[in-house]
C-alpha cells in the first residue's frame, strides 16, 4: 500500500529558509521532517538547492575599468554626519528663538523720545562753555558742529521748549528740555532746504539703538544659519530616498 | 598588516579621506558592478551606473548612520539605475540576446565551479540561467539578485530596499519558484 503523503505543506517561504539556514532550530526540525515524508515538497526542495547552488556560482564580470574616486571628487567632500547636522540644525533653532524671545521682551530698546522742532515753536539756545571751549550757537536749520576748538572738550547744553500743540497724537515725544542731552546721544539735524521754515526732525541714538541693531543683527545672523541648516539637513536627506 | 574594517574605513572616509573610500570602493566595485549589469543588463550602463553610485555615496556619506555600509551602498546604486531607467533607458525588444552576446565578451573572475565536488558547469548553462533572470519581475528579480547572486543576508536586503523582512522572503521564494519554472522550461533543471 502506497504511503500517504502528508498534506499539511509548510509554507514556501519556510522552503527557502531552509536552503538558507534561516529558520529557528525548532522550525528546522519541523519543515525538515515534513519534506523526508513528502515527495512533493522534497523535489520542489531539490530542485530548489540545485539553482540557488547555480546562482552562487554565476560568474562575476570584472568591470573594465576602476570606479576608484580621484582627486577632483575630494573637493566634493562628504557632508556632515547626521549627528552633526542635528546638532547645527538645533544650535540654530535655540539661537534663533533665543534672538526672537529677547527682541519680543526687549523690543528695540526703550522707547526714545522724538523731538520734532520748528523754527518758530523750538529755540535752540546755546550752551556755556568754560574755559577755552568755543561758543556753539545753533539755531534751527543750521548746525554749527561742535568741538572745533583746541583744548578740552566742549560741553554743549541745549535747550527744548516746545509746546504740546506741535505734536500729533499719540507721538512718542518730549516736551521736557534737555532731553538729548539726557540720553546722552548726539543730536541731528536735518537742515532745511526752504530756509528754516519746515519742520526739522531731530531724533536721537542712544546705545540702546545699538543693542536694537545688534539683537536684529544677530537675529538675521541666526535665520540664517537656520535656512543653512535646513538645506544642509534636506541634501543629506535626498540620499536616503 | 592589519585590514580596517568597513567601519573604521566610513569613519576616516567621512572626515574627508578619500583614500580610506577608495578601500571601500575596491572591496565593493566588482559586486556593484555585477548587481547592476544583472539588473540593468546592459554593460555599459551598468558601468555608469556603478561609477555615479559611488559618486553619490562620497557625497551622502555623513548621512550614512551605521548599520551594513554594503547594504547603504546597494540602496545608492538601485536608486541610481531607477533614475537611469527613468531618464532614458528603453528596452528595445530583442535585445536580450544582444547583451548576452556583450556579457559573453566580458572577462569573468576565476573560474565557474559549482557543488562540492567542484563540477564545471557549461558557459551555455550559465548563459540559460543569465537569460532566464532577465525574464523576472523586476521585484523577485533585485531580491533574487541580492539574495542568491550577491550574497546578502535577508536583513541587508530588508535594508537595502527598505522592505520588511517578510516582504523579502515571499518575494525571495517566489522568484525563486518562477526562475525554476523557466529553467526547467529551458531544460537546465
Amino acid at each position: 500500500m502506497e504511503k500517504m503523503e502528508p498534506t499539511n505543506h509548510p509554507e514556501p517561504e519556510k522552503l527557502a529558509g531552509l536552503i538558507d539556514g534561516a529558520l529557528p532550530d525548532t522550525e528546522r526540525i519541523l519543515v525538515r521532517r515534513h519534506v523526508e515524508a513528502c515527495q512533493s515538497c522534497r523535489r520542489a526542495l531539490e530542485e530548489m538547492e540545485r539553482m540557488v547552488a547555480l546562482l552562487r556560482a554565476l560568474p562575476q564580470y570584472a568591470p573594465r575599468r576602476s570606479f576608484l574616486l580621484d582627486e577632483s571628487h575630494a573637493k566634493q567632500r562628504p557632508v556632515g554626519s547626521f549627528a552633526s547636522v542635528y546638532a547645527s540644525l538645533a544650535a540654530s533653532v535655540i539661537l534663533a528663538l533665543g534672538m526672537a524671545l529677547s527682541l519680543l521682551i526687549g523690543g528695540y530698546g526703550p522707547d526714545q523720545p522724538e523731538i520734532v522742532l520748528t523754527p518758530e515753536d523750538s529755540r535752540v539756545s546755546q550752551e556755556s562753555v568754560q574755559g577755552m571751549a568755543p561758543t556753539v550757537t545753533v539755531s534751527a536749520g543750521m548746525v554749527m558742529p561742535a568741538g572745533v576748538g583746541a583744548g578740552a572738550a566742549p560741553t554743549v547744553t541745549m535747550s527744548l521748549e516746545t509746546p504740546a500743540s506741535a505734536f500729533a497724537p499719540g507721538d512718542r515725544s518730549v516736551s521736557s528740555s534737555g532731553g538729548a542731552q539726557a540720553a546722552g546721544g548726539v543730536s541731528r539735524t536735518t537742515p532745511s532746504a526752504s530756509g528754516g521754515q519746515e519742520p526739522v526732525e531731530t531724533s536721537t541714538s542712544s546705545s540702546s539703538d545699538y543693542t536694537g541693531t545688534l539683537a536684529r543683527t544677530l537675529g538675521a545672523l541666526s535665520l540664517g544659519s537656520l535656512l543653512l541648516s535646513i538645506l544642509l539637513f534636506m541634501r543629506t536627506r535626498l540620499y536616503l530616498r | 598588516m592589519e585590514i580596517p574594517n568597513d567601519d573604521e574605513l566610513v569613519r576616516r572616509a567621512q572626515e574627508g579621506d578619500l583614500d580610506a573610500f577608495n578601500k571601500l570602493v575596491e572591496r565593493y566595485q566588482v559586486q556593484m558592478y555585477n548587481l547592476a549589469i544583472r539588473y540593468i543588463g546592459d554593460p555599459f550602463l551598468a558601468e555608469d551606473v556603478t561609477q555615479e553610485a559611488f559618486v553619490a555615496a562620497w557625497k551622502a556619506l555623513g548621512s550614512f548612520r551605521g548599520g551594513s555600509f554594503r547594504s547603504w551602498l546597494f540602496r545608492i546604486l538601485i536608486n541610481e539605475a531607477h533614475d537611469l531607467r527613468r531618464r532614458h533607458v528603453k528596452r528595445t525588444p530583442g535585445s536580450l540576446d544582444q547583451i548576452l552576446e556583450e556579457l559573453g565578451e566580458f572577462p569573468q573572475m576565476g573560474d565557474p565551479h559549482i557543488g562540492p565536488e567542484e563540477t564545471a558547469v557549461s558557459a551555455a548553462t550559465f548563459k540559460a540561467i543569465e537569460k532566464c533572470i532577465q525574464k523576472l519581475p523586476e521585484e523577485y528579480k533585485l531580491v533574487l539578485l541580492l539574495v542568491d547572486v550577491q550574497g546578502l543576508s535577508y536583513d541587508e536586503v530588508a535594508t537595502a530596499l527598505r522592505l520588511p523582512l517578510g516582504t523579502v522572503k515571499s518575494r525571495l521564494f517566489r522568484g525563486r519558484c518562477m526562475l525554476r519554472e523557466l529553467l526547467k522550461d529551458s531544460g537546465e533543471l
